[in-house]
Formats: C-alpha cells, structure tokens, sequence
C-alpha cells in the first residue's frame, strides 16, 4: 500500500513536472544578470516579397543577445519608429530611448528558396554604421542566419567572438511504456533545431565534441550492462564503436585538441583509469595507474590531462603530462570537485563543486588557482564550457528531473534552455562552426 | 537420504550459520583487510574441503533457500558493505554455491549527486566490492558479471534524502 501511494506521488510529480516543462517551452528565463547592460533596439525586419518570412529574423536575434545577459534589447512597442533603411533612421529619436545600438535590416525572397538577409548596427550618438551585411541563404537556414548576424552583431559590440551559431550536444530521456528511452540530440546553441542523431533503451552519456564539430563521441551500454565508446560521424551519421569491453567500464571520452587522440575511462584492468588511444591506428595507451577512482579526462593541451580521481578518499582534481607519474592535485577547496572541463585558452577549468550544501558548478582559474562557485542550485553537474570562454552550459536536476541551463563564466548571469522535453541532461557544447 | 548426508547436510547449514555470524562486521568503515582474514579462517575451518556437488544433491531447502533480497544499499560516496548488506550476500553465497550453475549480473547504481561519469565507476566499485565479498566466501567468479550504471538507473526518479538512499543499490540479478 505504501508502494502503491509511492508510486502515484512520482507519477504526480512527473506530470506536475511535464506540465511546467510545457508551459514554459521556449520561453527563456533570465534568473540573475548585469546591472549595466548595453542598450540596443533590434527593429523588426521587413520582408520584401509574396508571402511571408519563415519567422521574426530580429526576436531570433533579439533572444540570443538577451540570454547573454550583456544586453537589454528595448520593447518593440517602445520604439517610435520601425526604419529597415538608414534613409529613414532619426537618430535622435534613438538617442532619446537611451540607446547605445541600434540594429535594422530586411529580409527577401531569392530565387530557388533561398532569402538574403541585410543587416546593419548603428551607433545613434556618432550616427555612424559599426556594420552592414548581407548574407544569404536556404530558406530552412533562416534561424542559422540569425545566429550569424547575431555573432556578427556581439562582436562588434563586445569584441568577443559570439557563440550563437554553435551547437549543444545533449540526451533526453523520455518514459516509454516499458521503460526510458536515451536519445543523443544536437540543437542549436538557442535550444532550438534539435535533431536526434542515436536512440538506445540503455542509457547514453558524456557526448564529446572533436575539435572540427564534425564528430562526437559518446557513451551506451552493451545489452550486458558494459558501457562502451563511440564515435558518431556527423556528415555520414555513422556510428562506431571505439572501445569496448565486456564487464568493464569504457566511458568519459574526450577528443585531443589536435583531433587525433581519445583520452577515456577503462577499468579493463580492474581500476577505473584513464587511456588515450591513437584514432588512426587504435592503439591504446594507459596513463593513469591507480586503485582509486581515475576518471573524467579532458586535455589541457595536446600532452596534458586533467581529470578526476578518488585517491585522496574524495574525488578532487587533478593534472597530469601524459607519461609521467607526477599527477599533480589542483582542487582543495571543497570535498568534492569532478568532471574537469577546459576552457579553449587552456588556463581555466570549470567543475562540479560540492563544499557539504548542494552540488554546484564551479569555476577555477588555473594561473592563481582561485576557484569561484558559479551556480546554487540543489544539484548541478556536466559543465560543459562555451567555446569562446563566456558561459557554461550544465544540467540542473530538482525532483528527479533535469534540466539545461546556461550560466556566465563570471556567475552574474543564469538562465533555463527551453526545451520540449521533460527531462535533459549530460550537455556538451560545440567548438566554433566556422 | 543416507545418515551420513544427512549429517553433511547439518554441518553445512551450521558452518554457513557460524560463517554468517562471523562475518557480521562491526560497521561500515570495515576494510578489505578485515574481509580477507575473516575468509581466510572460514576457509581452514572445513567450509572448502566440501564436496559441493554431493551437497546439492541432497536436495535440502534450508541449505541454500531462494535469497529473500536482492538488493544491498551503501551509503553516499561509499562501496562499503553494511552489516545489513553482508547479511543479504550472505544468502547468496550460500545459494550460488549451491547452485553452481547459476549467474548472476551484479549490478552496481549510485544516486544522482555528484558526477555521473565519477558515479560510473562508484557504481561499479559497489558492484565489485559485492564480488569481492561473494567469491571470497567460495563463489566462483565465473558465476558473478559486475556491471554498472552509475547514476543513469535510479530505482527512485526523486531527490531527496529517501530516494537517493534507495538508489546507491547493486541489484543482484540471476540470469535465465
């Protein structure tokens, strides 16, 4: 009896949770952000043809400025005027608003399907163009469109290069009748697009990114329970397995920066430890030997580890030169930090940080070893680092369910992934896409 | 049945008895190195010398009854076994050996906190400390496959104190 009512509190709470993921789908929710944003105004595109465009190109772009936190787009309804040519621009109006930026464009039909898109960024005060472009496309690229001129437009601004047009690698689980399925998705870095690439009953986990985005590597399970390595082709969709087996644990891969080498987890001799196989011929290389837990490896340079291990008695950081035995602990602050990812420029780490309240995703700057808690979330994990250093992507569970969300690489700046599933976890994001 | 089996019979049933009791361990800070000089006196103390397969043929419940769990929980962050899980194998060993040709998948969970690749191998270390446990009191390795989920599979999709408790399991698990 008391099972029975068990279980019909977790169905509850799934539907409570599965209404709440619907009800806010798409909708992005900025939790903290920047007392002194830039202000900018994204002015409706128009579309100069029949019918009508495949969507609102500027709330695309609006939405991916806003989630950065770094700028607070003006109300559509605020403005006193919608110009798409500068001909018809009044500055002064612009600067009445408050205004640091302001963006027009327009959109048209080209022949075959395609549309070409023009934009232009203005600065009201020097009344000068910072940018103007055209770029063109097939009408199904429209959203990639917006999140170049988005890049085009943040970096501009900020001088930092953007990361809209880059992807995230995830897994959703979805309940079945007789149980979950795992399905391997990629979206684009908004949350949108997503496209399945494997489904498995078993679970999948810890998707890795190659250096050229055109390859992930990630972990299923056998039918025997075994976890194994993969590597799925993005041109070709293929899918190969790269490390396997029986009764052990092959997991935690992480492509080298130079793309040629797979460090991962083994415990084909006994211990979890780390290897690094060479992906042109296979051949396998063990780096770490230890009876404590080895695991999570990521490269701070093509010759240089960094990865989790128990050996202290609780998991902490640690960094190693592939080939030697002097693995050297980075982390002491806390009782628990794991999953080490490195940030491109090499010198700084993000983690999962646990100081006895809450699991939370931390940052560590690897030149003063300064480490800076960035979430506060009851349990949080698989930071994953944008590839120009900005924001940290991660999963965040409450009531059994999880979910994605984005936070800066400062703190100041959180928010939620929409996503149309219910449950979502183990994020990976993409390097740059062009 | 003969007197002599018989007589086998009880011996046995008193040995697992006494080999039960004396592997109750004070908490769950027991290491390996107690484990093994437990098991090792049981071994010079007549569990071994045995015929296994003239036991089997006796055919007596009480010997190797059904296990009534097979679940063994462990508490956060650790693959020690618990007096309460050491209790639980403990009917295992006692069955496996029993039944020699039966297998078992061990497989190993941990609750959601934390790391889930880092869980991967706790999950597997539970899974292989269960092993340890079981083939150090006489069953074969070749009877036990370790498996892990880390945290992937919980038994209970919830987070709290409760479910997370539930969850650091290995599932013994008999094959056909």
């Amino acid at each position: 009896m008391n099972k029975l009512r068990l279980y019909c509190g977790i169905a509850l709470i799934l539907l409570a949770s599965g209404l709440a993921a619907q009800s806010s789908d798409r909708t992005i929710t900025i939790i903290r952000g920047y007392d002194d944003p830039f202000r900018i105004s994204i002015v409706p595109f128009t579309w100069d043809g029949p019918g009508s465009a495949p969507s609102e190109f500027s709330e695309i772009v609006e939405a991916n400025l806003e989630r950065t936190g770094q700028f607070d787009p003006l109300p559509r309804d605020q403005m006193r005027s919608w110009p798409t040519r500068r001909e018809s621009m009044v500055f002064r109006e612009w600067r009445l608003l408050n205004q640091d930026y302001v963006v027009i464009g327009r959109a048209q039909p080209r022949d075959d399907n395609r549309v070409e898109i023009t934009y232009e960024l203005y600065d009201p005060y020097s009344e000068r163009r910072l940018l103007g472009r055209s770029v063109t496309g097939d009408r199904d690229q429209w959203r990639q469109l917006a999140h170049r001129a988005s890049d085009a437009i943040y970096e501009e601004i900020t001088g930092v290069r953007g990361v809209f047009s880059t992807k995230i690698a995830y897994v959703a689980i979805e309940q079945t009748g007789s149980g979950r399925s795992h399905t391997l998705y990629v979206a684009d870095a908004d949350g949108f697009n997503e496209e399945p690439w494997f489904e498995s009953e078993r679970p999948l986990m810890s998707p890795a990114w190659s250096p050229d985005a055109r390859q992930i590597a990630f972990v299923t399970f056998a039918p025997d329970g075994s976890s194994e390595v993969r590597i799925l082709d993005l041109d070709s969709g293929n899918v190969r397995i790269v490390a396997e087996r029986q009764g052990a644990i092959n997991s935690a891969p992480a492509f080298s920066p130079d793309g040629r080498r797979l460090a991962f987890t083994s415990s084909r001799d006994g211990a979890a430890n780390i290897y690094v196989m060479d992906l042109s011929n296979g051949r396998l290389q063990q780096v770490t030997r230890h009876w404590a837990i080895d695991t999570e490896p990521d490269w701070l340079d093509n010759n240089t580890l960094v990865y989790t291990s128990g050996r202290s008695g609780r998991p902490q950081i640690y960094r190693l030169r592939i080939g030697s035995d002097n693995a050297e602990r980075l982390t002491f602050d806390g009782r628990y930090n794991a999953r080490p990812r490195v940030a491109e420029s090499g010198n700084r780490i993000v983690m999962v940080h646990n100081d006895g309240d809450g699991y939370n995703i931390a940052t560590m700057d690897l030149n003063n070893r300064v480490l800076q808690v960035l979430t506060g979330n009851p349990q949080d994990e698989a930071p994953s680092l944008a590839p120009n250093g900005s924001m940290v992507v991660y999963a965040s569970t409450q009531g059994g369910t999880s979910r994605l969300a984005w936070v800066s690489i400062d703190g100041m700046v959180e928010n939620v992934m929409p996503s149309r599933f219910g449950n979502v976890r183990e994020p990976a994001w993409s390097p740059f896409t062009y | 049945m003969s007197k002599f089996k018989l007589l086998q019979v009880m011996l046995v049933t008193g040995t697992l008895v006494i080999a039960g009791c004396s592997s109750a361990p004070t908490d769950d800070a027991g290491t390996a190195e107690d484990t093994t000089t437990e098991t090792t006196e049981e071994r010079t103390t007549g569990l071994m010398p045995l015929d296994e397969a003239e036991v089997a043929e006796a055919e007596a419940p009480e010997v190797a009854p059904t296990p009534s769990e097979d679940i063994v929980y462990f508490e956060f962050d650790s693959f020690a076994l618990s007096s309460e899980a050491r209790s639980v194998l403990d009917e295992h060993v006692a069955y496996l050996r029993h039944n020699a040709d039966a297998v078992v998948v061990l497989e190993g969970h941990t609750d959601e906190r934390g790391s889930a690749e880092y869980n991967l191998a706790l999950g597997e270390n539970r899974a292989k400390s269960v092993q340890d446990y079981m083939n150090l009191r006489g069953v074969e390795n070749s009877q036990m496959y370790v498996t892990s989920f880390g945290e992937m599979n919980p038994a209970v999709a919830e987070s709290n104190e409760e479910a997370w408790a539930q969850n650091r399991r290995v599932e013994i698990k008999y094959q056909n």
